[in-house]
């Protein structure tokens, strides 16, 4: 888009690579982030409900505990759900420079419900000690709104994978109708929920020991809760995980990306494992390992679909190195003209001649290119075009192949054109 | 192992099967480009045109070859994928014969000989150099003191040169050509009446009325195509036209009036005829009497005044004899009264033509034969050259060729197929095709045409001219050129003009001016010829008539599988032989189709072959095509060295054994159905209009594609189906296929033998009806309705349900049973504007889509409309009559469009309301035959 | 054999995953070539246009791919101890054509035609990306036909079966 590009300019190969690490960060931080946020919220607007309904008030502590443990800090949702996005737009834009990808935009677009979603879950549970219907909706607006931002977010990086669709992409639903995309963000939203629960898990009993003073009854079901969750939504995790790769354009594969993918996998079996013994065992002994896991889990996500997106943009991101290669070079000459040279070097025309030109031109016959003798005429009284044209040769002859821009800097260029100015009237004229 | 591979090998294992339907295993698909670009340029994917001549038969048509560049075994070259006749070349004007489109098959076939072979110790054929060959020959040609001899079939131009040039200096000695329809009775009939021993060319375009008498124009007879041409031209000029004959013909079918005389009867009707119309200048005839000519030739006195009279009545009347009519006993009489009357009708100045007579000079007879048989007896028999001929497999029995063949020291074969008899071989010389050879012909006076090589030769073959060039090069040390083509070059600018060489490159052909000779009627001959007349006694009970072959000429077509594959158009059998009798004579024996009867005269057994029932055939008449013989039964006539082709005093005996014919029509008879509407009912049945329908109307934005097809105009010749197999890549699948109703033909001709004793040709194919039964029972929508009304079946969707050939009222509807194997070389002669579908999938005429969209493209680029004509289907391209058009009927300016409007015009099945958009046109009759 | 049944169930997708590879690997991923030619040096750095060496894109089905003696104009000069070139002259010298890898691969029963499209003034880089970075080309566009119909549809292009099916 261009307006993206308004705000971005060209950068080189070693500022492009720091763009990939800080962006690979940023979405590190902030969607499992985003995720706990999300998971915990619906899972308290449930239980309100929940709670409302059967009159229990185990239920409607449930729900408090988990907004207040999820969403207890502003300064966190600042750091970690807003601030990134900020940092994650600018990234993308930076890489997607002049890639004309209208999804840059969408997700631009997901930016509003996001934040907006937050601020609603963070009113919601500076509310939830009250009762009445206002806050049970304000906390469901607040999910839903968090949900859909959220969709479009993941919609738009997972279409990142597929420039041949983004000329055919004119609205959000077509951003969200494709197998790939389907698969790509129900990836991301049962990873979301394993990762609410096992963070549930971790920071009721692990971190705080929030419980300790609680009844068993609650304690238990707290647990029992939280594992059966996990350990359902791990299980099938890896199903959208497949269908999402098995989707995937041809251009996004690498052997790295596979390597990731298979990683992955392992990791999701080690986070079923550590569910699965925990439902078994009634205890929270994994609840450490499997979270740190789960974050694991997510940063590999994270990353194999930003290899499967570098892959895809490999000749995009090529063109921007190519690009500003040339923009440096356009910069640098200004300042070699203090070197050496100028049009009376004859020895370092002759040396210029001999190793670059010489490969096409002779003076008397024709190799790939005219022979001197016939074409130098004209520069003769006009030295000066015939450096321009050696450092941005136009076509001229159509019977001859055009001549490469051999990138001589300009004492370069002025040296071999005094040289050959000089040959020819000396030897050929 | 590196990880990579393990991966691959992994994957590979386990799913290459579940991607091999998606795609070809990265970089297996190999883009080869030229080394150096070739002098014409060719643009990828478009095809270039050849100008070259036809070899299939001494007509010599100008071939025009579609040629295309392919990369096959990593090889990138250029190979014909089609042929058709050239634009305005004075024979065949665009169009080619059945046998010409099947050309191409000759060339792709894997049977043809692919290196030198020669007979070892233990009498096997084995491959060997042309060196060693070269140098056998040259061995037994020097070690012989015994007489050499070359025979060759008829050959033209340069090669004939050649082989006189080679013969004298090698000392062998040229015996004359042969071939089976050598015209030797016409030859000597003018040379009784003119001193011409000629056969000359005929035009029929400006004749008013056409009597043939015997004459298979539209079979084998001179140049074919070319008489289909004219006739069309005739015809839509409103020529007349009478046929006699005493069998059924594919040309007596199409006559307006075809009279059926008793078999050998000809000289009566020619004696009462040169009576009638020569009148009194030809006293000396015998005159037979009006009722002896009736009774002898069964024709009625009525059916005798109405050739008269329609004669007298025409201002440029044409009597043409031909085969049938010459080949017999009297075959001579019969050509020479002919002859006269056509001279005293003025003929000689319109429609027979002596100045550009086709060029038989070299052929002999079968007499010419004895000289050989002779010579062979006499153990005098060094080297013995047999060119592109196997007399010893058609020469009459009583020659003992075959029998005597051994005594010959060698015997060398040039052939492009293994021969019948290729024991009798002790070197065989492969052929190169005429697509892959130099060469020039001379098929008439004043015509010359040039074959030129349109692709390197597939296989260690030479042409002739070449294998010449290099025995010659090889005996004295010193090449009289380097090659062929260089030689022909030498030549013709020896005899044509520089204008005249690059006009004939360019356009295939020259015309140069020859002497207009005045014809003489040679008075002395001819009355010493007419007072030797006596009445002949005519044969009594069965008598049996061997046919020239309209696909596989006089037995040199027969191994191509594309014709064995393309239905007789008299009884649409394929890939069979098969001996033809009228009904009333099967009932008499209780003789059933597929009966298999033996044949003898007198006591010597002639043939044993299944029985076809055909309609219209006299209860005493046997019929067979002429390569279907066993042996060569038949006898030579002492007069003119013509084989004669009846062979009376037959017996008939069922052996017993019974052969399943695949004949392709279901019945020669209409049944009763209306497929070709009665004109008397013409207006109920014309122009259904504003019929109520479910479906919604077709929309048609600018073209909506239609064809019509005059029947008048159809002559039954199947050219099309040829050019339809060839265009489209349709699969050639044999008789246990054919027997299973699983031919994969797109158009059929489906003849209709009609109870008053006329027949039509009816070309099917798929109707591409507006409101199409096939579309609507497709459960994966693979026949669909598109946009210009063509209706199109989309092969990937195809899941091979067959409900739309069951629900296709027109049968035109072809599954693939299998997979068509396409065996090396037979896939580089594709089309590769055409897919090859797969197995499990329907397919059928597409209205030769693919022309469709090339005219659409051409016409994009210059930004207007496909015009009018411009979009040719093959089977029309191949018409050699013109009895296919094709357009857009949107174009009320259209040809396509003014055919749907005549007055003949009507729809297959009209009733079932399909609405088929190929129009036909019915037959135009005389006022007094009209049905009413 | 809970172990068992999660260690089995994660498998399969680890299998699939390999299967994918395999596949990729063998069928999509860009194929090695003869002689390892580099569209960048010669768009990027010598300026050829594409149609110096693919001349018939505007007029022909396919664009063509140039004879080796196209090659031979400039190297039988430049670059001539280059490794790839000393391949490109043996090819040259032996009279054989390079026998490049199909890279863009179309099924049998489709037709593509290159003038259509460059006619209608769709850039060479819309299917091909940007062949003036490439080393090593790769398919970057799936050639799926659900692509192609999308979009014909999108610029009114004909989108009957036949237009592009033979």
């Amino acid at each position: 888009m261009q307006l993206f590009d308004q705000f971005t300019m060209l950068l080189s190969p070693e500022h492009l690579f720091l763009v990939k690490i800080l962006l690979g960060l940023m979405l590190v931080l902030h969607l499992p982030y985003i995720a706990m946020l999300f998971g915990s919220s619906l899972f308290s607007v449930i239980f309100r409900v929940l709670g409302k309904d059967r009159s229990d008030s185990d239920y409607m502590r449930f729900s408090r505990d988990l907004i207040n443990t999820f969403a207890s800090n502003v300064g966190v949702a600042l750091l970690l759900g807003i601030l990134p996005l900020l940092v994650i737009a600018l990234l993308y834009s930076q890489l997607l420079f002049e890639a004309n990808a209208t999804t840059l935009s969408y997700m631009m677009i997901s930016f509003l419900p996001i934040v907006a979603g937050i601020i609603l879950i963070y009113v919601y549970r500076s509310l939830s000690t009250r009762t009445g219907l206002l806050v049970t909706l304000t906390g469901f607006l607040g999910v839903l709104i968090l949900l859909a931002g959220y969709i479009l977010l993941i919609a738009s990086i997972v279409r990142f994978h597929d420039p041949e669709k983004w000329g055919f992409i004119r609205n959000p639903a077509h951003l969200l109708l494709g197998w790939n995309a389907i698969a790509g963000t129900n990836t991301y939203l049962t990873l979301s929920l394993t990762t609410a629960a096992s963070g549930i898990l971790f920071f009721f009993f692990k971190w705080t020991e929030k419980l300790k003073g609680e009844s068993k009854t609650y304690r238990d079901y707290v647990r029992n809760f939280s594992t059966i969750i996990g350990l359902l939504f791990a299980v099938t995790t890896p199903v959208f995980f497949i269908w999402h790769l098995i989707t995937l354009t041809d251009i996004s594969y690498s052997m790295e990306f596979l390597g990731l993918a298979i990683l992955f996998i392992v990791i999701m079996g080690v986070i079923v494992y550590y569910f699965s013994k925990m439902l078994e065992d009634s205890n929270v002994k994994a609840a450490t390992r499997t979270f740190i896991l789960m974050l694991i889990a997510f940063a590999v996500l994270i990353v194999s679909n930003h290899v499967a997106m570098e892959n895809a943009l490999k000749e995009h991101t090529a063109s921007l190195l190519t690009k500003s290669e040339t923009m440096l070079a356009e910069l640098l000459p200004e300042r070699e003209m203090e070197e050496g040279g100028g049009l009376m070097d004859f020895a370092k025309g002759e040396d210029v001649f001999k190793s670059i030109c010489a490969s096409c031109h002779r003076f008397d016959k024709k190799i790939v290119g005219p022979p001197y003798a016939t074409v130098l005429d004209k520069y003769e009284d006009d030295i000066e075009s015939l450096v321009s044209f050696i450092r941005n040769p136009q076509k001229v002859n159509p019977e001859y192949p055009p001549m490469a821009n051999l990138g001589l800097k300009i004492a370069e260029a002025e040296a071999v054109a005094g040289y050959l100015i000089k040959t020819y009237q000396e030897e050929y004229k | 192992m590196q990880r990579r591979d393990f991966i691959k090998i992994l994957g590979l294992a386990s799913g290459a099967s579940l991607m091999n339907s998606c795609g070809a295993k990265k970089g297996a698909e190999k883009l080869i480009p030229h080394v150096i670009p070739p002098e014409i340029e060719i643009i990828p994917g478009q095809a270039i045109y050849f100008n070259t001549t036809c070899t299939e038969c001494p007509a010599n048509c100008g071939v025009s070859a579609k040629v295309v560049e392919k990369t096959i075994d990593q090889q990138l070259e250029r190979y014909p994928v089609k042929l058709d006749g050239i634009k305005n070349h004075p024979v065949n004007d665009g169009k080619l014969c059945i046998r010409g489109q099947s050309s191409l098959t000759r060339l792709y076939d894997p049977e043809r000989l692919k290196s030198p072979l020669m007979k070892d110790e233990n009498g096997e054929m084995v491959e060997c150099t042309w060196d060693d060959a070269f140098t056998r020959i040259l061995e037994a040609l020097k070690n012989s003191d015994k007489k050499h001899a070359y025979i060759s079939s008829r050959t033209t131009g340069t090669l004939s040169s050649l082989i006189d040039t080679f013969c004298n200096r090698l000392n062998i000695q040229r015996l004359k050509e042969f071939e089976i329809f050598s015209y030797a009775t016409l030859r000597e009939a003018h040379k009784v009446l003119f001193d011409r021993y000629e056969v000359p060319s005929y035009s029929i375009d400006e004749a008013d009325f056409l009597l043939t008498i015997g004459a298979d124009i539209f079979e084998t007879h001179g140049n074919p195509v070319s008489h289909m041409i004219q006739y069309a031209k005739a015809r839509k000029k409103g020529m007349k036209w009478t046929h006699v004959e005493p069998h059924v013909s594919l040309t007596g079918l199409q006559a307006d009036q075809r009279m059926v005389l008793n078999p050998e009867s000809e000289l009566y009707l020619l004696l009462y005829l040169a009576r009638q119309l020569a009148g009194n200048r030809l006293t000396q005839l015998p005159d037979p009497g009006l009722d002896r000519v009736v009774q002898s030739t069964g024709l009625t006195e009525e059916q005798l005044k109405d050739i008269t009279t329609a004669f007298q009545n025409a201002s440029r009347p044409l009597l043409l004899i031909g085969e049938i009519a010459t080949s017999s006993e009297h075959g001579l009489e019969v050509a020479v009264l002919s002859g006269l009357i056509q001279w005293t009708s003025g003929m000689m100045e319109r429609g027979i033509d002596f100045n550009h007579s086709l060029n038989y000079d070299s052929v002999g007879t079968f007499r010419d034969l004895k000289a050989l048989a002779w010579q062979l007896q006499n153990q005098d028999m060094g080297v013995l050259f047999m060119s592109k001929v196997d007399p010893v497999d058609k020469h009459p029995i009583s020659f003992y060729l075959k029998e005597n063949l051994s005594a010959a020291d060698l015997v060398v074969g040039l052939s492009d197929f293994m021969p019948v008899l290729s024991d009798d071989y002790d070197i065989i010389l492969p052929l190169s095709h005429s697509l892959e050879s130099w060469g020039d012909a001379e098929t008439r006076k004043g015509m010359r045409t040039i074959v030129q090589p349109v692709l390197e030769p597939l296989h260690n073959t030479l042409c002739e001219g070449d294998i010449l060039l290099k025995i010659l090069e090889k005996r004295s040390g010193r090449a009289l050129a380097p090659n062929f083509q260089e030689y022909l070059f030498a030549r013709l600018k020896r005899t044509l003009s520089n204008d005249k060489v690059e006009a004939l490159l360019d356009q295939g052909y020259v015309e140069t001016s020859t002497p207009v000779g005045k014809l003489n009627l040679n008075l002395r001959s001819v009355r010493r010829f007419l007072r030797d007349i006596t009445l002949p006694q005519l044969p009594e009970g069965m008598v049996l008539i061997a046919t020239p072959s309209l696909k596989s000429f006089d037995g040199r077509s027969r191994q191509l599988e594309l014709l064995n594959e393309i239905p007789d158009p008299l009884t649409t059998i394929t890939h069979d032989d098969w001996v033809s009798i009228s009904e009333g004579a099967a009932k008499e024996r209780g003789i059933k189709e597929g009966n298999v009867i033996s044949i003898a005269v007198g006591d010597k057994r002639i043939m044993e072959l299944p029985v076809k029932i055909q309609p219209f055939l006299s209860d005493h008449v046997v019929m067979v095509q002429r390569h279907m013989l066993d042996t060569f039964a038949l006898s030579i006539s002492d007069k003119t060295g013509d084989s004669i082709n009846y062979l009376s005093r037959l017996t008939m005996q069922k052996t017993g054994s019974n052969v399943d014919l695949a004949i392709m029509a279901g019945s020669l008879s209409q049944e009763g159905r209306g497929v070709i509407p009665n004109p008397a009912h013409h207006d109920a049945h014309h122009h259904v209009e504003g019929r109520k329908s479910l479906y919604p109307e077709h929309a048609h934005e600018n073209y909506r594609w239609a064809m019509a097809i005059d029947l008048d105009l159809c002559v039954g010749c199947s050219a099309c189906v040829a050019a339809c197999y060839i265009e489209n890549n349709i699969g050639v699948v044999g008789k246990e296929e054919h027997l299973k109703g699983r031919e994969m033909s797109w158009i059929r001709i489906e003849p209709y033998y009609e109870e008053d004793g006329t027949a039509h040709f009816l070309p099917m194919m798929c109707q591409h009806c507006d409101y199409a039964p096939c579309e609507a029972v497709c459960p994966a929508y693979a026949p669909y309705h598109n946009p210009e009304g063509l209706n199109v079946q989309v092969y990937n969707r195809c899941i091979g349900t067959r409900y739309c050939s069951n629900n296709c009222p027109y049968k035109v509807r072809r599954f693939n049973w299998k997979t068509h194997e396409w065996t090396d070389p037979q896939n580089r002669g594709l089309n590769p504007e055409m897919w090859a579908r797969p197995k499990g999938v329907m397919e059928k005429c597409t209205f030769c889509i693919q022309r469709i969209r090339f005219a659409k493209d051409k016409a994009k680029d210059e930004n207007r409309l496909v015009r009018d004509g411009e979009v040719v289907p093959a089977c029309a391209q191949a018409c050699p009559t013109n009895a296919i058009v094709f357009g857009n009927i949107m174009d009320k300016e259209s040809e396509v469009y003014k055919w749907a409007h005549s007055d003949r015009v009507f729809r297959v099945s009209e009733h079932l309301g399909t609405e088929p958009s190929v129009y036909y046109l019915q037959r135009k009759r005389d006022d007094h035959s009209d049905h009413a | 054999m809970k172990k068992l049944l999660i260690t089995g169930y994660f498998l399969i997708f680890i299998l699939i995953i390999v299967l994918l590879g395999g596949l990729w690997s063998s069928y999509r991923d860009a194929p090695d070539q003869p002689i390892a030619f580099s569209h960048k040096k010669h768009l990027t750095y010598v300026g050829l246009e594409c149609d110096h060496c693919h001349q018939y894109a505007e007029v022909g089905l396919q664009p063509g791919i140039p004879a080796v003696s196209v090659c031979m104009d400039c190297h039988e000069a430049v670059a001539t101890d280059s490794p790839e070139i000393i391949k490109l002259t043996g090819y040259w010298n032996r009279k054989e054509p390079v026998p490049w890898a199909g890279v863009y691969y179309l099924p049998q029963h489709v037709l593509f035609t290159h003038k259509r499209h460059i006619k209608k003034g769709i850039d060479c880089s819309e299917c091909h990306g940007d062949m003036k970075v490439v080393e090593k080309v790769r398919q970057v566009r799936s050639l799926r036909m659900g692509w192609c119909v999308t979009c014909h549809r999108e610029n009114n292009a004909p989108v009957d079966c036949w237009t592009c099916h033979k």
